[in-house]
């Protein structure tokens, strides 16, 4: 169980994590909706340890999270220049020897021989979700997986997401479209001025848009007189 | 964690080797000679401290600069240690060369550095500062300009008042030269939107000439008060000012062209300032002398090509 407790951060004056309570279960896939700004990468990258919470606490297993359990992929992946994709598998094989990545690569279809710098945006997101994979980690951050993927990208995370939720990785995905999470995810979660808003379970998504409508929704006035 | 720093180290060295392969052989050479000439001009004795802070400002501004704080962290090896051993390693040819000559200041100030730069293993986020001064009188078209001055004007002010306040030291009215002129054409670095550069409705040629017009006229008002006080203060140095002046405009005109040569919409320009910092220099050294004359003709024809290409795609 990864329990967020009473967390707390902010950049000088501004609060973008207020007070938040959060508790996951294990071995689910989590996601997690919010506008921009709402605070998803802050709390990703608080979860990750590259960020430390002004208050409050983050517990996983009941012991506070050391970032040697978690793993995040950046909406845009860093990739060193001129590296080829094997060469950055490799570095993950560093920490989890027994990743194959002539097995993985069968899925996710990379030439791995190729430099990186010569990557369409899918292939890279692909190649990060791979190195990911390849840490070995028990809490896995994705942030905005589906930006910039194609339709087929999109299908293999789709189905890789709840595989590796399913061998016990607690999985945390974010999104800023709430539909593109439905079909991955067991919860689905909404931060709103630095706090979780509400929490959906899979079988309470249908309620998801008439939720966000209720708060988003443009009156039909105002939409009538727009020329 | 050695075996980590040891193979970080070694992917690190082949991506150096690619990136010198696709230089080409001629600039892969003159590269090569630049670093060997700089090697050698410290050798001399007096020279290797000097040395040493050049080769750990090289590490520094790497380290402080460098985006791998997740992947690092998704390891476990975004710590001190790491880079401690990973930054000995890299460095340990020099480390073991100024035990060797026996100059350990030059070896306290490189090992010692590279403590002091491994400790900071968090991204650096610098402080939005609260006060912003806009400057509507620069021409619209200027945009590097206008977004610069709003981020770095206190550099251009501070730089005065060394100068107001040490005005008896020639060699300050020189070095301040030399700040502007990076300052001015660190502004070039980043690649504007391409509906702005067509907004202008001007040809490439066009659009160059008056990019590097703006760019001359700007760098000329803000170091004109130097340039003027120098000249009355130390007309002994008249010539030796001039000679600057006239290398920082050929590197403003240059970082313009080097711009636009490389112009890819939203991005930047990689290495553009390791390039403005040699070329501004150049003056200093009378091989490179000719340097900023020869790589402007190159990148405006290239700049022209590429404008080209951007404009009527």
């Amino acid at each position: 169980m990864l329990k967020l407790e009473d967390l707390c951060f902010g950049y000088e004056k501004a609060v973008v994590i207020n007070h938040l309570k959060w508790a996951l279960e294990p071995g689910k896939v989590h996601g997690l909706v919010g506008m921009n700004g709402a605070g998803k990468t802050t709390l990703f990258n608080i979860l990750s340890g590259m960020l430390v919470p002004q208050s409050g606490s983050v517990l996983f297993c009941d012991q506070p999270l050391n970032p040697d359990k978690c793993a995040m992929m950046e909406t845009t992946p860093f990739f060193y220049p001129m590296i080829s994709g094997k060469e950055y598998l490799e570095i993950f094989r560093l920490k989890n020897p027994d990743f194959n990545i002539v097995a993985w690569n069968s899925v996710f279809h990379l030439p791995l021989r190729e430099l990186v710098d010569n990557y369409s945006t899918g292939m890279q997101k692909r190649l990060a979700l791979m190195g990911l994979i390849a840490s070995g980690r028990a809490l896995l951050i994705l942030d905005e997986p589906f930006n910039g993927l194609d339709f087929e990208a999109v299908r293999i995370v789709q189905q890789i997401i709840p595989a590796l939720a399913a061998r016990g990785k607690t999985i945390l995905l974010s999104s800023h479209i709430p539909e593109s999470l439905t079909s991955v995810c067991h919860t689905i979660s909404t931060i709103k001025e630095g706090k979780i808003d509400f929490t959906l379970q899979k079988n309470e998504f249908g309620r998801l848009s008439e939720l966000l409508d209720s708060e988003n929704k443009i009156p039909d006035d105002i939409l009538q007189n727009l020329n | 964690m050695l075996r980590a720093a040891s193979f970080i180290a070694i992917i690190h060295i082949r991506r150096t080797l690619r990136i010198v392969a696709a230089l080409g052989l001629f600039r892969a050479i003159f590269l090569l000679m630049l670093i060997i000439f700089g090697f050698i001009s410290t050798l001399r004795p007096g020279m290797l401290p000097l040395q040493a802070a050049l080769i750990l400002s090289l590490i520094a501004q790497a380290h402080l600069t460098r985006k791998d704080h997740n992947l690092l962290t998704s390891l476990s090896i975004n710590k001190p240690a790491f880079f401690i051993i990973i930054y000995s390693l890299i460095t340990s040819p020099f480390l073991l060369l100024y035990l060797f000559l026996r100059d350990f200041n030059a070896f306290l100030i490189l090992a010692g550095g590279l403590v002091l730069v491994a400790l900071f293993n968090k991204p650096v986020n610098f402080r939005k500062r609260k006060l912003h001064i806009s400057f509507p009188f620069i021409p619209a078209d200027a945009w590097e300009w206008r977004a610069g001055l709003k981020n770095i004007w206190w550099v251009l002010i501070l730089t005065w008042v060394v100068l107001v306040s040490f005005h008896r030291h020639y060699f300050l009215f020189a070095g301040s030269i030399i700040v502007f002129s990076l300052v001015a054409a660190g502004f070039q670095m980043y690649h504007e939107s391409l509906s702005m550069i067509r907004a202008l409705g001007l040809n490439s040629r066009q659009f160059l000439i008056r990019k590097i017009y703006l760019q001359l006229l700007l760098f000329l008002a803000i170091v004109a008060p130097a340039m003027i006080s120098s000249m009355i203060i130390h007309p002994e140095g008249n010539t030796a000012m001039l000679m600057v002046i006239l290398n920082s405009l050929l590197v403003q005109a240059f970082a313009v062209s080097i711009k636009y040569a490389g112009y890819r919409q939203g991005q930047h320009t990689q290495y553009q300032m390791s390039v403005i910092f040699l070329l501004n220099i150049a003056f200093a050294i009378p091989v490179l002398l000719p340097l900023p004359l020869f790589m402007l003709a190159i990148y405006l024809r290239r700049a022209d090509l590429q404008l080209k290409t951007v404009l009527y795609a």
